[in-house]
């Protein structure tokens, strides 16, 4: 009876908190737990979105796995992205944040505006599609014929030589934005005490200062911005359909997600679209482990 | 191409030039404006100028007049002895003409004027040539053109709301008088023919539409006194000044020379008359719509007190930023004094009053009887034109030793040969110098002005690139680059120049004692609304974007019948919603409730909320939505066999699926080519024929360093996939000139790795690799500059060059395009087309009612009263591409034109669509981009293509139960 009771209690106590979590949860459930749910479900499914659901059982997966030919390519892209841009882009961001943090507050400010910039033009783009441009007009074209390295303009964005590597220098430039800002936040928070009292500990040098004091420090904002990093880097679709489009040439920059979008909006294919989702999420949830396994090590 | 090696390279410089990509990103805005405009303009033998240097006669002093009917002889011209009021009037068929004897009492130069009516046509203005004694005079005289005269329809439009929307625009069944003019602006006096005394032969051609003219003037030309000599007139005269106010509200004008010069409503403003925070009221008139020389507005008004008037508006000139704009003031068709020739409007911010006035600041005064008047406003260049004469012919000179350099050095020059331009280009240096002088003459004159220094800067940049060049003639060629970015600059400039968008609230004729604000106030007026009532109506403006109702009809919320979602702009939308109400609602009674949505028919489906019907869908969605289900067979309507003949007759191919037919096709396009006549002339090349004359063409071209355009649309996204493979690239054009399908006959497999296929492919995409053509091409601007004198390009290309492209007038045309012949020498040149499709959606529980709307929407009255309106609002380029055989045809085209136009399309053959044939043109597009980066060889490529296409095709055919 008691233990009824202190429940009751422990309940009544509470729920002025549960009451302030509603709102959000309400939300976070309708508008992300549900859904992945249903993908879950739907992936089970062959779904073409105007007639009604047919279970499929594990068809979708077979297919993904074994008959389709082009998710190895677009697997392949997203791997090459997420290692590229991903570490990349976090040890990127990391060291210009280290380096900016150094200046004084004016122009440090005026700095970190400068590197945040990129993620804040969304569709600043455009001036990598006119430096890209394929006719002898565009920017590199034009540079690269009027120094003599090339004699005829190259189509940047439909040759798979170049694609990729185009794709995953403007994701840098644009991607670095939030983890940035979060690693000079996280660097300003260190306390100026704990560098003094390293230095009468036996600190020899910055990179000691760096890695048994700074890091650990801002290992939590470390975990945020790797994070972002990585579900930026997984989910980068957007950035590669405006340079190269989709399908790109051959697929040579295609990640899954702009596959998956496509399965799901040209063949109206709603269930492998799910089954392709569910399959990325795994595999999204899998590196967050690795990554931050490999951030506890930090600074030990 | 290069690979391997050199990539390497190409990568290392790719670095460099990320470096500068922050200073690029500012210059790229700048670039992209300057890429509009250069156009080459080569002079003529019998110009204008020339023509009035050969005859310097004095100006006549009296008319010289002719009645329409007393022709000696006609071709093609018939006399009528009445028309609606006029007598002894002649009536010509397009292309008719009639000559007339007239004695002419002494030498002179004289104007013409024409008394016409037009003829009901294709909405096109009256052009005229005029021959004197069999010759044309000079150049211009056979290309004179005659505005048509607009009006308000009388029915007003508004909604239950109260929201008022412009009345269409009809033409005035009334006869106009007008001279005939320059309307490129580099005169602004009417055209004037030298006659000697005595008799003379006049032959009056129409060369475009069909009217009926009542009578030719050969009219001395006006020759306005100045305002002094006027105001020592009205002394004399003993005229008194006014004392009360006439009030004009500009929207109410009563003629107009455009169609797209209809009423305007804005609710930006307090002070604009009428007013309201919450409706939209028509209150304006004028904007962008009312910009080129020539065009005009006539308002009528009703004097009850003879006297002097004073002239005061209220105006806003946003456009032409730091400039002025000019108007010309005509009193029933009379220009009062010389200084009413140009009207000046300073720029303003917002809606500001201003007075008819000299420096001083005293106001002009005009005499006005009882009575009804006129009062006309037109378009005028003011002293711009001077300078625009100018500069055309600078812009000219500049132009043409652009493509003579180009000639030379090709696209991109090696900077370290010497070309010896000088000694190449015969006259180079001459010409370079002369236009340096000019261009540093007319910059100085145009600072004088003080509001155009922003061309001045300009004008000195393009002078300063020639001072180079001629100062460092061995290296002149370094500068072409810069060369030629500072010629599109200073030729887009010749268009800028030219805009005189002004907008009007209202004109007053006011008392010319006492000022207009207190007149204003007895009247219940003002001249510009206060602070306060601004501050309320900002205040309103805002509360109400909460509560206000911004669906299309104003019938929100009442039963409607069918349910049509668009996703377009609001201007469309609105026009379409105008009318449906207008012309469908009122006759069949059936109510159409107009949503603009953004999403798409399958959300619309998968929530249960799916529309009745919807239009303009894109050519592969009816098949793919068709095969599972969701729309309705339209073969089931007894009358579809009927209602099909109005549209090409493959054009509902694409929309068929299993037997049945589930789309009508509302916009077809299809390939068309361009050229430029005078490159071409120049050059020896005719018109290619075939593909292997098309070739010949642009090997020629390209010794000459120039180009040519072969479409090609890169794949980027669904949307382009939707487009359907023919208005992709030729591939399937080629196909079919060959009569090679890309499908089997079952539709059930794509047959690209064909043998006929692969070396159709191998002689399409050697365009692009053996010949180097571009894949990314502007093609509009490069026809315009010249460096791509010929191509082949959508027919509604033909629209952006009529609007935008008027310095190249009379220098471009269009063809059919090439065709493969046959084993009997015939010349096949069919076309692949795309477009888009109507439907009834499966859901609908009105199919009939909505079967009634889609007739009534794909209908030549509807299509092409839709397309009119639109280009009311949105100018030519608003023509949409209808699939109406008769609803083109009454479109604004050129005859010789309209007639290139229909043959070709009516060899549209349309290629069907299947199940999982959307992965056809990915397949054509991706096996193409491994034989143009050299990856492939065309066998292979189309054989690796081939497979997935089909696997995509067989996969959807088992789902969907064609194949077992």
């Amino acid at each position: 009876m008691i233990k009824i009771k202190n429940k009751k209690l422990a309940l009544r106590n509470d729920l002025p908190i549960y009451l302030m979590f509603a709102p959000y949860f309400i939300l976070f459930f309708l508008f992300t737990i549900l859904p992945i749910l249903a993908s879950v479900v739907l992936s089970f499914t062959s779904y073409d979105m105007i007639s009604t659901p047919k279970f499929a059982g594990l068809q979708n997966y077979f297919t993904m796995f074994l008959d389709d030919k082009i998710i190895p390519i677009v697997v392949k892209n997203t791997l090459v992205f997420a290692i590229v841009t991903g570490p990349a882009g976090f040890i990127l961001s990391f060291v210009l944040a280290w380096f900016i943090n150094e200046f004084k507050p004016i122009i440090r400010t005026v700095l970190s505006f400068l590197f945040y910039a990129p993620a804040l033009v969304g569709n600043g783009l455009f001036i990598w599609q006119i430096l890209f441009s394929g006719d002898s007009y565009g920017y590199l074209n034009s540079f690269l014929l009027s120094t003599g390295f090339i004699t005829e303009p190259i189509v940047w964005l439909s040759d798979s030589n170049y694609i990729m590597k185009i794709v995953i220098l403007v994701q840098l430039w644009q991607g670095m934005g939030v983890s940035f800002l979060a690693n000079i936040a996280g660097l300003q928070n260190v306390s100026e005490e704990l560098y003094e009292a390293g230095a009468i500990d036996g600190i020899r040098n910055r990179w000691q200062e760096l890695w048994y004091i700074t890091l650990p420090t801002m290992a939590n904002m470390l975990i945020f911005s790797a994070v972002m990093q990585i579900q930026s880097s997984f989910s980068v679709s957007s950035i590669t359909t405006a340079l190269a489009g989709y399908p790109s040439v051959e697929y040579a920059a295609d990640t899954i997600v702009s596959y998956l979008s496509d399965v799901g909006t040209t063949y109206y294919e709603m269930g492998y679209a799910s089954a392709i989702s569910v399959v990325l999420f795994l595999m999204m949830i899998f590196t967050r482990q690795i990554v931050i396994t490999l951030l506890n090590k930090i600074g030990k | 191409m290069l690979i391997g090696k050199k990539s390497l390279k190409v990568m290392a410089s790719l670095l460099a030039a990320l470096l500068a990509a922050g200073s690029i990103s500012v210059g790229a805005v700048e670039t992209q404006a300057v890429e509009n405009a250069p156009a080459v303009i080569s002079s003529s033998e019998d110009s204008y100028y020339e023509y009035l240097e050969k005859n310097s006669f004095d100006f006549a002093l009296s008319d010289v007049f002719v009645e329409g009917g007393n022709f000696v002889s006609a071709d093609g011209a018939e006399r009528l002895e009445e028309h609606n009021g006029k007598n002894n009037v002649v009536k010509f068929a397009e292309k008719g003409s009639a000559t007339y004897k007239v004695l002419v009492e002494q030498d002179g130069l004289y104007e013409l004027e024409l008394t016409y009516f037009c003829l009901e046509g294709h909405g096109l203005n009256i052009g005229a040539s005029v021959q004197i004694d069999g010759v044309l005079p000079y150049e211009e005289a056979g290309k004179l053109s005659f505005p048509r005269i607009y009006e308000n329809d009388a029915s007003a439009r508004s909604d239950e709301n109260g929201n008022q929307y412009p009345p269409s625009q009809i033409e005035s069944a009334v006869y106009n008088t007008l001279r005939a003019t320059d309307n490129t602006g580099v005169e602004t006096k009417p055209y004037r023919f030298a006659l000697s005394a005595g008799e003379h032969e006049i032959t009056l051609k129409i060369t475009e539409e069909s009217c009926v003219v009542a009578g030719i003037t050969f009219a001395a030309p006006e020759q306005p006194s100045s305002y002094e000599e006027v105001l020592k007139g009205y002394e004399s005269a003993g005229y008194k000044n006014a004392t009360s106010l006439i009030t004009v509200h500009a929207e109410d004008a009563k003629y107009k020379s455009k169609n797209s010069l209809a009423p305007k409503s804005t609710t930006n403003s307090a002070t604009v008359y009428p007013s309201s925070p919450t409706k939209s009221l028509l209150n304006y008139i004028g904007g962008k719509n009312w910009s080129e020389q020539g065009d005009y507005l006539t308002w009528e008004i009703d004097v009850k007190e003879a006297g002097l008037y004073k002239l005061g508006y209220r105006y806003n000139q946003e456009e032409v930023i730091n400039g002025v704009v000019y108007r010309s003031l005509k009193i029933d068709g009379e220009t009062p004094f010389s200084e009413a020739e140009e009207i000046d409007f300073a720029y303003s911010a917002g809606w500001e009053f201003a007075e008819f006035a000299n420096e001083k600041g005293e106001p002009y005064l005009i005499y006005l009887d009882e009575g009804k008047h006129t009062l006309t406003l037109t378009v005028a260049l003011g002293e711009i034109s001077d300078y625009y004469a100018r500069l055309k012919t600078i812009v000219g000179t500049i132009g043409e030793q652009y493509l003579k350099i180009l000639m030379i050095t090709g696209e991109t020059p090696d900077a370290n040969r010497d070309y010896a331009l000088f000694e190449n280009i015969p006259g180079l240096e001459e010409k370079f110098s002369s236009a340096y002088e000019e261009l540093i003459k007319l910059a100085e004159d145009m600072e004088q002005l003080g509001n155009t220094t922003k061309y001045a800067a300009s004008l000195k940049n393009m002078a300063r690139v020639l001072n180079s060049m001629l100062k460092n003639q061995y290296n002149a060629h370094r500068y072409k680059s810069d060369y030629y970015d500072q010629y599109c600059t200073i030729s887009s400039l010749l268009n800028e120049m030219k805009d005189m968008s002004l907008s009007l609230d209202e004109i007053w004729l006011g008392a010319p004692d006492g000022d207009f604000a207190s007149q204003l106030e007895k009247d219940g007026q003002y001249i510009k609304s206060g602070f306060f009532k601004n501050l309320m109506f900002s205040v309103q403006r805002f509360v109400n974007s909460f509560v206000s109702d911004y669906s299309l009809s104003g019938t929100q919320g009442k039963e409607t019948d069918l349910k049509l979602w668009i996703n377009w702009g609001r201007d469309q939308a609105q026009v379409l919603n105008l009318l449906i109400q207008e012309k469908f609602t009122s006759k069949t009674n059936i109510k159409v409730n107009v949503e603009l949505v953004d999403a798409t028919l399958i959300q619309g489906m998968l929530t249960s909320n799916a529309p009745d019907m919807a239009i303009q869908i894109a050519r592969s969605n009816p098949v793919n939505y068709a095969m599972r289900g969701a729309l309705y067979d339209l073969e089931q309507f007894s009358d579809f066999d009927e209602v099909i003949t109005r549209f090409q007759d493959t054009a509902t191919v694409p929309y068929q699926y299993n037997g049945g037919t589930y789309a009508l096709p509302d916009t077809q396009s299809f390939y068309a080519m361009f050229y430029r006549s005078d490159i071409l002339e120049e050059l020896g090349i005719s018109i290619p024929k075939t593909w292997d004359e098309f070739i010949g063409a642009t090997t020629i071209l390209q010794r000459n360093n120039m180009s040519v355009c072969m479409p090609y649309t890169k794949i980027t996204t669904a949307g382009t996939v939707n487009t359907g493979l023919g208005g992709l690239n030729l591939f399937s054009t080629f196909l079919m000139q060959n009569n090679v399908s890309i499908y089997d006959e079952t539709l059930t497999e794509t047959i690209l790795d064909s043998s006929d296929s692969i070396n159709i492919f191998t002689y399409w995409s050697d365009f692009y690799t053996k010949y180097k053509l571009p894949t990314v091409m502007d093609f509009y601007n490069r026809l315009r500059l010249g460096t791509a004198p010929l191509g082949i390009a959508n027919y509604t290309t033909y629209t952006t060059l009529l609007a935008a492209a008027p310095e190249i007038e009379g220098k471009w045309g269009i063809a059919e395009i090439p065709g493969f012949m046959d084993s009997n020498g015939k010349i096949n040149n069919n076309v692949s087309g795309s477009g888009t499709g109507c439907v009834i959606l499966n859901q609908s529980k009105h199919k009939k009612e909505a079967w009634e709307f889609l007739k009534w929407w794909t209908s030549a009255d509807t299509q092409s009263s839709f397309s009119r309106e639109l280009e009311t609002i949105l100018g030519p380029t608003g023509r949409t591409a209808t699939s109406n055989v008769e609803a083109f045809a009454q479109l604004s085209w050129k005859s010789e034109d309209r007639e290139i136009l229909l043959s070709q399309w009516s060899k549209t053959n349309e290629l069907p669509e299947a199940p999982g044939s959307y992965y056809l043109p990915r397949s054509v597009d991706q096996a193409f981009w491994s034989v143009y980066n050299g990856k492939k060889n065309v066998g292979d490529a189309l054989a690796e293509w081939d497979i997935v296409a089909d696997r995509e095709m067989d996969k959807k055919q088992r789902e969907y139960g064609l194949k077992q």
